[in-house]
């Protein structure tokens, strides 16, 4: 990989690692550092990272500082819910809101899947690469991560 | 082929919603759920579960853009470095030009002793010692003390009394000293010191010749007078001092200094 290359991984990866990560932290420095400490690591091994594995091996690395990030502060604070990126109460939540907040109950393991399947647009082979999962346990977690926030979703409909 | 019901209702529509199911039994069962409103409310509440990313969380990416420089060394390491450098080359300098200065001629113990009389050796036994003569030797200390010291002519030897308790001898030693002191210095011819070694004198010990004959030069201006040339402007005089032997004492002095002899 070139600086060239190192750069426009910058560019192109940086906001979906740091979105994928600060879900799961919820901690906008915590994120933050967590990115750069990713991108610190690809730029210490520049010479030993293909191109092409560059996202895979972003997402794999920033999931494992991610995991150790969590273990050693074990501060996982749980966003309120129908809370904005702000901190503002939304006075009419939207449904995508909700699912947000809905996502904060999720396993870690769930949640994390699930953003990389759907913000990133992985397989399942790929996210059991990141995850050091196999691509069974990645749809098995994928299927009850969707399935609690469609329960999620069921409960409050019948509250509303 | 796969067909709903409520049993694998979740599982077809997970399975629709990840794209594992494609083609025309795709089709087929969006009908199928779409035809049934439990089916179609159950489907809008799993299309739901589709999570998109927060538009509004962007990454400052500029902190993290880097690129290859040489070693950059901080100024403030080079302003020390710089300072470090003149002060050690300052230092070296004085320190050598110091140790140029000192030349150390011998060991200086005190006016506890005189110095032992050693006699002269006969002319026979004047020894030329040759002096290596080396790239830079030219310049050394060595060959500048050498010269310095065949530059010093010798002085009149005065006939000293054997006995020192016999002082009648001293009104006839220093007679013509008394009548006429300038024109007894000024009359004396000071010897080539660049000549022969001077085989007549006794008082030569060693002479220290340079291998290169053909290097030496002739430094005419050793032959000035002895007065001139030692004293200056000298004056010589014999004045009375009691506290003296003799109650005499011989004064000879010039613009600088004044050398006072009492017997």
């Amino acid at each position: 990989m070139t600086e060239k290359e190192y750069n426009q991984s910058v560019d192109q990866f940086s906001t979906p690692l740091f979105r994928f990560i600060y879900k799961s932290l919820n901690v906008r420095e915590d994120a933050e550092n967590v990115v750069q400490d990713t991108f610190e690591s690809l730029w210490m091994n520049l010479a030993k990272v293909e191109n092409e594995k560059a996202k895979s091996w972003l997402f794999t690395t920033a999931y494992r500082k991610m995991i150790d990030t969590i273990r050693k502060d074990k501060k996982m604070v749980e966003m309120p819910e129908y809370m904005n990126e702000k901190g503002n109460v939304a006075s009419q939540p939207d449904l995508k809101e909700i699912v947000n907040g809905a996502m904060e109950k999720l396993p870690e393991i769930q949640k994390t899947v699930i953003m990389l399947r759907d913000y990133e647009g992985y397989d399942y082979a790929e996210i059991g690469n990141i995850t050091g999962l196999n691509e069974s346990q990645v749809k098995v977690y994928i299927f009850r991560a969707r399935q609690t926030l469609k329960n999620y979703l069921v409960s409050l409909e019948n509250i509303i | 082929m796969k067909s709903i019901n409520q049993d694998n209702m979740d599982e077809i529509m997970f399975m629709l919603l990840e794209g594992e199911i494609q083609g025309a039994e795709r089709i087929r069962l969006l009908e199928a759920i779409e035809a049934d409103p439990e089916y179609s409310k159950t489907w809008a509440l799993w299309q739901n579960t589709k999570i998109t990313p927060d538009e509004s969380l962007v990454m400052p990416v500029a902190q993290l853009k880097r690129e290859k420089k040489g070693f950059i060394v901080p100024f403030r390491i080079v302003k020390y470095a710089a300072a470090a450098v003149v002060v050690l080359a300052i230092g070296t300098g004085i320190y050598f030009n110091s140790q140029a200065d000192i030349e150390v001629v011998g060991n200086v113990k005190g006016p506890s002793k005189p110095s032992p009389v050693i006699e002269a050796p006969k002319p026979s036994q004047v020894k030329t010692i040759p002096v290596e003569r080396t790239k830079d030797s030219g310049k050394s200390a060595l060959r500048e003390k050498i010269r310095f010291m065949a530059d010093v002519p010798e002085l009149p030897r005065l006939e000293v009394p054997e006995s020192p308790n016999n002082f009648e001898n001293i009104d006839s030693l220093i007679a013509p000293f008394k009548q006429s002191p300038e024109n007894v210095l000024a009359n004396y011819e000071v010897p080539d010191i660049d000549s022969e070694p001077q085989k007549n004198n006794n008082d030569v010990l060693v002479t220290i010749s340079n291998s290169d004959q053909n290097k030496t030069t002739t430094n005419n201006q050793t032959k000035r007078n002895l007065l001139e040339r030692v004293f200056g402007n000298v004056k010589f005089k014999i004045e009375n001092d009691s506290n003296t032997i003799t109650k005499r004492k011989m004064v000879i002095e010039n613009e600088k200094y004044q050398i006072i002899a009492g017997f």
